[in-house]
Parts: C-alpha cells; structure tokens; sequence
C-alpha cells in the first residue's frame, strides 16, 4: 500500500528541509502545516553537554546532570530541558540524536510527524527479544511491537512499514469472561492495575490510550554488552557485576554520555485534523481489540501525544529523575474543578457528563473491570493532586516560563500544549551495590509521596495518589521463566498475586526498570539423538 | 533593607520600632552572636578531629566583600521528621523491626492518639549509621530527647484541639533559639508580650492566653528562685518555658482549669535545631572531599557534620559542598536564619459551609505570623533568589479558621478540614507534610575549585578503626560557657521527655557569648573534652591578654546535649573564677583549654564578651 504521507528518508547533511504532509481527507488544512526548515542550525549535541546554565532553551542540547546544588527547582528544569531535547526533531541517519539543522522556530512544529529524539529509541520489545535473542544493531531500521506478530496481516504490514511509522497495538486482554492473558500485558494496560486500560471521551471518539516504552542507546548499549536481553544472564550479571544503568558519567563512558533513560509515551488516536495543531502527533498503524475478542485489522491514522514519562539515570540520579509531562487538554484537576477554572474541552473529561447515560455513572477516575466493563466507555479523569504552586516546587510558574521561552522560538509550537506534570528524584541519592534485592532504597524520593505524589492522569490514572519509586524500588530481573514464555489464563486478581509471587522469588533488583523483566531465556538446547 | 550591621536579624524582623534603642540593642547583640558562630564555623573542629577545620570556604559576611551578581540560593528540605519514617516506618530502607505505618508516624510526631492509633512508643535504633543504619547492636533509644525533640528538621508543630479533640490550631516555628535568648536579654517583657500576640493570633478571644514574664524565667530547681543572669542582671530565660513545650497545647475553654494552659511552639527546642549548628553544618560542608558530591549520606558520613537520614542535615551539607565546587565560597546569606517555605494545599478540601466567603480555600487557612514571605535582597536589588527560584522567609505560621470566617459564621474547625488522601486533619503532621524548610546560601564566585581533602578522621564510630596514620588530634575541646548560677541551674533542671531519658536543661541553651565587664570577676563553668592529667593536674584556661582564670574545680562527669548535638553526652565541667582586669580589650574573646603537658592549641571562638556595661 502505498502511504503519500511520508517525508522521504532525509540525508543527515541536510540544511533545508521540506514536510511532505497531506492528510487523510484534510489536505487543505494539512498545506498550512507545510512548513520550511530554515534558519539558523541549532548547535549538535551528540554528547551530554557539562556547560548548561540550568534555564531551559530551546535548543538540543542534552545536560550530563541536574545543575548543582541538587534542588527541585533544578530538577524540574532539568525535566524540561529533557523533554525540549528529547522533542526534537531525530536525526534520520543517528537514531536517539536530535538533528541539528533543524533550527529552534521548527519546535513542535504543527503537523510534522517526523520522528523526534525519544521516538528514534528502540522499542523495548526490539531489545527483549522471543527467547532472548540478540537485538538487531542500534542503527537498524526500526520495527513493529512485537504484538502486531500475533495479528493477521504481519507480514504485509511489516513490509509497508516507512520509517516514521510506528505501530501501537491494544490487543485483547480477555478470551471470554474476567479473565487477563499474560501474554498481552502491554500496549493498552495502565502499569499496576491488573489490566485496567483508559477511555477517552466522546470527543476523541472513545479511543482506547496506547502506549509504547522505549529506551536510549546508553541502555541499549549496556543491555547488549552484558547481554541482558537473554533472561537467563540477569540474575548472575546483577548478583555478580550489579544491575547498574549507566548515569552518563566516566565509569560507564563505555556505554555513552547520556546516562540510561526510558520513555513511557501515551498516545490518543486523532481522527479531527482541526485538533491535529495542538498536539505532538504521529503516524501510527493501529489495532485495537474487539468486544468480542477479536482485534481490529490495522489502520495507519494519526496519533497525538497526551502523556510523557522521561526517567533518567544522571551521577546525581541514582534512583533516577522521573519527570512526567501531559497535554493540557487531557483533564481537570480537582482544584479546577472547584474554581470553575475549565478548558473548552478535555481529551478525558466530559464537561457536560450525565450520570444517567454514562456508562460510569461520571464517577472520577473509574477503573474499568476486565472482562466485565466495555473498552468504549469513557473514563471521566480528574487530576487529584493539582500541579504545584508551592514555593519550594512552583511548578506552575515553571510551565509558564518555559512555554514563553519556546513561544519565543516557535509561536505556534505543539509543546505549547504539553505541561511538566512534576519530577520525582532522590534526596538521598545512593548507588546500588551488587547483589541488591528488591525492594531497593526509593532514596528519600522528593517531592514526598505524601506532598505531592508524582503521577500522570494518564498513565497512572486509577492510582493518582502513589508516586513512581513506589512501585519501580520493586522491579526484579527477568525469571528465565518469563512470563513472556507462558501462556497463562489468571483473573485479574490471580494475576497480581502471581506477579507479586514472582517478585518475590526473583528478588535481584533492576535497577528500579520494569523493562528488563521483559526478557526471555533462550530456549533449552534441542536434544542430540543419540 | 540597608542596614549598619553586617549580620541582620532573621527575616530581617524587629520586633521593636526600627531605630529605637531597643531595636538597636536586639541588633546589636544578634551582630555579635553571628560574629562569633561564623567565626566558629570557620574554625570548625580542629581539637579532636583531623580534616575537619579551617573551613576557609565559608566566608565572613562582616568582612567580606559581596560581589553584586553574588545571588543567593535556597536550599529547602521537608520539613515532617525524616528520621521517624527512616527508624520507625514501614517500607525503610535499611529495613526497621518496627514498621509503623503512616497514620502510627503522625501520631508518634504529634504525640497524640485516638481511639484507633494510639501514640506508639519510640524505639531504640541504630548507634551506627555509616555507611548506613545497622541495626547490629548496640542501639540507642531514639532521639533527641525533650519535649519535641524528634521533630528535628528544623521545624517545630504544636496543636491546639477543642473538647472534643478536634484540632482548632497548628502552630509552627522555624524560629531559632539564639534569637529568643537575645530578644529576652534586651528585653523580657517584650518576650512575654510577643508569646502572648503569636500565640493568640487571630484566634478566638475565648481561647487567648497571657503569658507573663515569670511564666518564661528560669528557675532553680532547689530553691524555687528566678536565676539571675550575670550578662543582664535580671532572669535568666528558659527555652523550655511552659509555653514552648512539648507537641500540644491546652488553651481556655469552658470550664478549663487556667493552671492547665499550656504548651505552644515559639522557637526551636529539639536540641540539634540552633542557628550556631547550622552554621557549624554548612561550614564543615564547604570542604571539598575525595568522596565526592553526588550522595549526601556518603557525604555525611565522610565529613562528619549532621546527622544522617535527616532531610535536612544530609541534604544541607551536600548542597553547600556541591555550590563550593561552582567553584564558591559560601556563607548563609544575611539575614541568615531557618525559614518556612509557603506550602500548597490544594489538595486539601474545606467542608461545605453556607458562610464560607466566595473562592475559600484551605490555603488560606495557613497563615504567616512572623517573617515574610518574600524578602529584597540588597546585594541584586532583587528578591532572594533566581528568577523563577524564588523562597519565603516565614518564621511562624499556623493554620487556623480565619477569624473573618468565623466572624461570619462557618462553624467547623481543622479538625474538619480533609487532607489530600480525604482524610479529617487528626494530626498536625498532616500539614507539616505539606512543607518544606530552607535556608539561603551566598555563593562568591572562586576561580578554581578547592583540593579535595580526605575524609574526617576518627571515622563515625563502629566504621572501621582509626588508621595508625595519619594520628587524628586528641586535645581538649571547649564546648561551652555558662555563668556558674546558670549552669547549675540549667544542668539540674530534669527535662520531661517522652523516651524518659535523662536530659538536663542544659541541652536548652545557647553558644550566646556570656558576658563580663572589665574590673569585675565571674564564677563560670566551661564545659570541654578535657581531662586531670597523670597527677590530677587541671587543665588551664586562657582567654587572652587582660583575663585571667583560676580553675577552681574540675567535674570529669557531666552529661548533656550540648546545644547542637541530637543525644546527650558524657564531657566535663570546669569551674572558672573569671577575671576582667579594667584595661581588658573589649569584645569577643576567644578561649584555649590546654591539658597538662599538651601544647596550647587553636582557641574557640567567641565564647566570652568583654563589654563596657550590661
């Protein structure tokens, strides 16, 4: 099939630069998005940079670590600087590097689909491979989730695929009844809450949240060295060596400057172009499941970006900094909703909500069940801990700064519309020996747990009120007999506790990612006839 | 605000009308208390540690130029007891046998229990906490000691709740001690009117105290009698007054005995929670050392300075050490102090009441009694900080009902108020973990950054053993300096405490240097690491031309907190007979104590004032 969407593959060299969009229906609206790259070349940043200031610019530069003294203030700056870095346009030829001839006014640009930074990264299920393979090199064309093997029509869709393209997957989590297949934990499932996914409203037609997880090639680097991909190398490696993320600094030159960092990316299907201008979008083949179990064929549509979790080992990180930005768009807190201060619309919230018709009854932040309630019913999704003003993290006024700052660059940039949610990072920054055993130290993590938990309405919707090192401090290695390898039926609440089993049995941490519980052993050598 | 002295009082406040000769009186005495504490944190300790003096790094604000772009930086902490969830709560990493959950914590914190939590006890925990918390013995009961003492982060609650157990008001202090004793000395009426107006500030006239000058003097504890103060000649102050102590406070209502009223939070009394620590902290944390600066317990545990698994200590050194590698030096910016941070209470929710005003939120009821919440910097012409890193320079807020709101009639109290989990404030550590703490540092730019210095030797106790070199310093200490009333007074003064651990008054004082006039002559009592030598021979004394001292008793065997330290301990007391000849310089004295045989070695700072009159 042949897709007139994309850009074609850009030389690295380039300096001027034309987005080839159209759109599905809305050319007319596409043609104002057309936008020329020119001006003046931003400055490369192929390594973690030693000299930034601490203020956030609108450039792509990658600071080694949070500006001394260690702060909040500092951190959530930081954060930003992460996200506007990490939002910029990737460098087709050096994946997970910004391009560097892409100058600031192109920030966010509406409409373009090109890949930036953090989606130039390696999907985490092109690294934890199907009985511990190796991964491919991190240069190699990416790839489909490995779920979309499990729909009809792989084959053909993986030979459509053009770079820029990613694929999200919700598959079906049920084969009849309450029941969660362990098989499939993934792309639709909120982490943590034994299967429960995130419905938008009747504005977003009532698409199913995706979501992806990626890692930088600092992880990638020190995965494929320490070969732990294969399950079965995790546990010796982390009783022996210690599961240690790089942080970027010179004892793990080896693996690169940047220090280890993992994405979690919410993503929501826009099928109105008129919105498309707000949002960081995508092009993105699609598949969702069906009531009946089934999954619908994919379709290639246009994805706009409503949560962004950026976790980031750096020296002064050791349980990393954990920053979580959102769309504006995408709900209330509950301050607002006290002081009538509303959007026109939100992505998850129902201004005009009738308890009578919805299927939730317009209850706050409604868990779906599986197996019992319908993928298309709206979660009404109220933010409860409204973004800080306090002094010591005024979090607030921060967004504000920063959103002048990139209005400065790029008057109409999409990230206009994305907002520091808050960063997590410790107090008492420790390194993990090896041999550690979950759970590990959360590190005197600030802001409290009990201030201001650190949370995304989108990821964390059902679960608001704990913060990341909560359940991250209990990430185990892989079991060599990986959940991936199982095909196992569980309720959802047999599954907890079987996840909850194998935590504690597996309890060599990993170094607070969840990521490398993904991996599979290599199967048992086939047996020589005798 | 411009001002003749180097050293401004906390928040820049004055509490008497600026310009007046009280006001200049406070002014001047608080500009030689911060002369004499930065002096001691530059010296640091170089009597029986080795790495851990000559702290050069920290400058002198009196004698410092500040260059203008010299902006100064907070450094904030939070403000619930960290060392409560580290030792006693549930979830702690290293793992403690206690396990006590969150609402346990808030109860153990407030020192109030309900039907369904009552007040769990304190513990005994680790001795050795470097490199971490061992939980091998031995272990110690936990402290500090006192009637608060464990709330050590630099901030201080006390709750006052109705008959039906329901809080009406939470006081909170950042305030430090140091300031309240030179208030007193210039002053004691004024000490007593201002306890009265913080303490009923905007409450209901049906609840208001007064506090009286006899409420706050110390007094022998064998013969009753108010203690006099060679330094004033009037009473001499007691920290730990009724209306200063303990985590709850009884005020009127019906049918209340007025005898019961008591209990309030007017300054810090956790005996680690001084100004002169702090700066004795932030001092010891300028040295750069071969550890490095990305952990702070690694950190603390190297240098020496605080006390681990605080929020505070840990976390205040690292920040000074990491802006001396700007490359800086540093000094807490003037005015120097302990400051409350304005928390945000969003998440907290008002009940709904007819009479609420429009916009009511629970923000509102946390409000600033002393201090400011922004402060012009004079060196930028600037408020403090970097733009967009703003801080508040809040000495005492509460939360409380406003009165205009109960003036119009909302009817429910704190106790009604629900927190962000949509839990009814049952304790004041519900909103104390809402706050956070800070205090400013002053980088001055360096041009290199200072050679890193090897960890301080003896190492923490039960690390590892002292090398065989280099041979860490054993001299004697000075340790502190009392008038000879004083210090009976004050060390045979039992403090209640809620571990019941022997802690003498003492633990309540101040390194406010005591005072003597040339021509007259003093009983003194100077507390020390010193010891007899082979023959019983006592150590000497000297502080300086004009002075002379007769050590008239040597006592190896006295035990309290000196005013910085989290747990009291064993050191000894010298008696002094102090002389001032008439042409004795006046000013801050310096003072040396030498064993026998020993060469004399640095003196400690400021630790006696020569003045012309009281």
């Amino acid at each position: 099939m042949k897709d007139p969407l994309f850009a074609p593959l850009r030389p690295a060299s380039s300096r001027r630069r034309v987005l080839a969009l159209s759109a599905l229906g809305a050319a007319a609206l596409l043609a104002s998005f057309a936008v020329v790259r020119t001006g003046k070349p931003a400055p490369a940043a192929t390594a973690a940079t030693t000299s930034w200031n601490g203020v956030p610019t609108v450039q792509p530069i990658l600071p080694a670590d949070v500006k001394v003294p260690v702060s909040q203030f500092n951190f959530n700056n930081l954060a930003w600087q992460q996200f506007i870095t990490l939002n910029w346009i990737a460098d087709p030829a050096l994946p997970g590097q910004p391009d560097a001839s892409v100058p600031p006014s192109l920030f966010g640009a509406p409409g373009d689909t090109t890949p930036v930074v953090w989606e130039s990264y390696k999907e985490s299920s092109e690294v934890f491979l199907p009985d511990g393979a190796t991964p491919a090199p991190w240069n190699s064309a990416r790839s489909l989730p490995a779920a979309f093997a499990k729909i009809d029509g792989f084959a053909g869709l993986r030979a459509a695929l053009r770079p820029g393209v990613k694929g999200l997957i919700a598959r079906s989590k049920f084969d009849g009844g309450p029941t969660v297949n362990l098989l499939d934990l993934g792309d639709i499932v909120e982490a943590g809450t034994g299967g429960a996914w995130l419905t938008a409203q009747p504005k977003m037609n009532r698409y199913l949240t995706l979501f992806e997880k990626r890692l930088n090639q600092d992880e990638f680097n020190y995965i494929v060295q320490n070969g732990l991909y294969n399950a079965a190398n995790q546990a010796p490696f982390a009783q022996t060596q210690g599961l240690n993320l790089p942080d970027g600094s010179k004892a793990f030159a080896t693996y690169g400057t940047a220090g280890a960092i993992e994405i979690k990316a919410a993503w929501i299907q826009l099928d109105d172009p008129s919105v498309w201008p707000l949002f960081k979008t995508s092009r993105a083949y699609v598949s969702y499941p069906t009531a009946g179990g089934g999954q619908t064929p994919p379709a290639l549509v246009t994805v706009g970006l409503v949560g962004l979790h950026i976790i980031r080992k750096t020296p002064n990180a050791q349980q990393f900094m954990w920053s979580t930005f959102e769309h504006v768009n995408n709900d209330p807190s509950t301050t607002d909703l006290q002081n009538q201060t509303l959007k026109a619309w939100y992505t998850y919230y129902n201004l005009n909500c009738n308890p009578e018709t919805d299927y939730y009854k317009c209850e706050r932040n409604k868990r779906p069940v599986p197996g019992t309630d319908p993928y298309d019913a709206p979660v009404q999704v109220v933010r409860t801990t409204p973004l800080s003003t306090s002094t010591v993290n005024n979090i607030v006024a921060l967004n504000q700064s920063v959103w002048s700052t990139i209005a400065a660059a790029n008057p109409n940039s999409v990230f206009l519309n994305y907002q520091l949610v808050n960063t997590l990072w410790p107090n008492a920054n420790t390194t993990i020996p090896p041999g550690a055993t979950t759970p590990l130290t959360k590190g005197n993590s600030q802001p409290p747990e009990t201030q201001q938990p650190v949370a995304s309405t989108i990821l964390e919707t059902y679960h608001q009120n704990i913060d990341c090192l909560s359940c991250h401090a209990s990430a185990p290695v892989a079991t060599t007999t990986s959940a991936r390898t199982e095909v196992v039926v569980l309720s959802a609440a047999s599954l907890a506790k079987r996840q909850a089993a194998k935590a504690a049995d597996s309890t060599l941490a990993a170094n607070y990612s969840f990521l490398f519980s993904e991996a599979q052993a290599a199967p048992p050598a086939a047996k020589k006839p005798e | 605000m411009s001002s003749a002295f180097a050293y401004n009082t906390p928040a820049d406040i004055h509490d008497f009308p600026v310009g007046s000769p009280e006001d200049t009186a406070v002014c001047t005495q608080w500009n030689t208390n911060m002369t004499g504490f930065t002096r001691q944190a530059i010296l640091g300790n170089p009597w029986n540690l080795l790495y851990a003096s000559n702290q050069v790094d920290y400058f002198d604000t009196a004698t410092t130029p500040i260059p203008p772009g010299s902006t100064a930086v907070i450094v904030s902490w939070h403000a619930f007891p960290n060392r409560l969830s580290q030792y006693l709560g549930a979830g702690a990493q290293p793992a403690n046998p206690y396990g006590y959950n969150l609402q346990q914590l808030l109860a153990i914190g407030d020192q109030y229990g309900t039907a369904t939590v009552p007040v769990p006890n304190f513990q005994q925990i680790p001795t050795v906490v470097c490199p971490q918390a061992s939980w091998q013995p031995p272990l110690q009961m936990y402290g500090p000691y006192g009637p608060r003492g464990w709330q050590d982060e630099y901030c201080e609650w006390c709750v006052t709740r109705n008959g039906s157990n329901k809080i009406t008001r939470i006081d909170f202090t950042c305030e430090n001690p140091e300031y309240w004793n030179t208030l007193w000395m210039i002053d004691p009426q004024k000490v007593a009117d201002l306890y009265t107006s913080t303490l009923n500030w905007d409450a209901p006239a049906a609840t208001h105290i007064l506090v009286t000058v006899d409420d706050l003097k110390l007094y022998d504890p064998t013969t009753g009698q108010e203690v006099i103060d060679p330094s004033t000649g009037r009473a001499a102050y007691n920290a730990l007054n009724k209306w200063n102590r303990g985590a709850h406070a009884i005020r009127p209502t019906d049918g209340t005995n007025p005898n019961s009223y008591q209990g309030g939070a007017m300054h810090l009394t956790a005996t680690p929670n001084t100004l002169q620590t702090e700066m004795q902290l932030a001092g010891g944390a300028t040295i750069q050392r071969v550890c490095g600066n990305t952990q702070a317990q690694v950190l603390i545990c190297c240098a020496q300075y605080g006390q681990a698994y605080r929020n505070s200590d840990p976390h205040i050194g690292l920040s000074v050490n990491q802006v001396v590698s700007g490359p800086n030096r540093v000094a807490l910016a003037n005015p120097s102090g302990l400051y409350i941070q304005v928390p945000d209470l969003s998440t907290f929710r008002l009940p709904a009441d007819p009479n609420l005003p429009p916009g009511a939120t629970a923000q509102d009821c946390w409000q600033i009694v002393r201090g400011s919440e922004t402060l012009i910097d004079p060196i930028t012409g600037q408020p403090y900080g970097l733009p967009g890193q703003g801080g508040n320079f809040v000495l005492h807020a509460v939360f409380q009902i406003p009165s205009a709101w109960v003036a119009a009639g909302v009817s429910f109290t704190v106790g009604d108020i629900l927190d962000g989990t949509g839990q009814p404030i049952q304790w004041g550590g519900q909103v104390v973990q809402q706050m956070d703490v800070g205090l400013w540092a002053r980088p001055i730019a360096l041009t290199q950054v200072p050679a890193d210095e090897d960890c301080v030797l003896p190492p923490p106790n039960g690390v590892e053993a002292p090398p065989e070199s280099p041979e860490p310093p054993d001299y004697a200490q000075p340790l502190q300096l009392f008038a000879k009333d004083l210090w009976n007074a004050y060390y045979n003064t039992p403090i209640p405490n809620p571990m019941a651990m022997p802690l003498p008054l003492a633990s309540n004082t101040t390194l406010i240097a005591p005072k003597i006039r040339p021509g007259t002559g003093l009983e003194m009592v100077l507390t020390t690491t010193a010891k007899l030598g082979p023959n019983g021979e006592r150590p000497t004394v000297s502080f300086g031309p004009g002075i002379t001292v007769e050590v008239t008793d040597f006592n190896p065997n006295v035990y309290y907190a000196v005013p910085g330290n989290s747990y009291p301990s064993t050191c000894a007391a010298l008696s002094l007979l102090v002389v001032a000849s008439m042409g004795a310089a006046l000013g801050l004295r310096d003072v040396t104590v030498t064993n026998f045989g020993d060469p004399v070695q640095p003196a400690m700072r400021a630790m006696l004032n020569v003045v012309a009159t009281l």
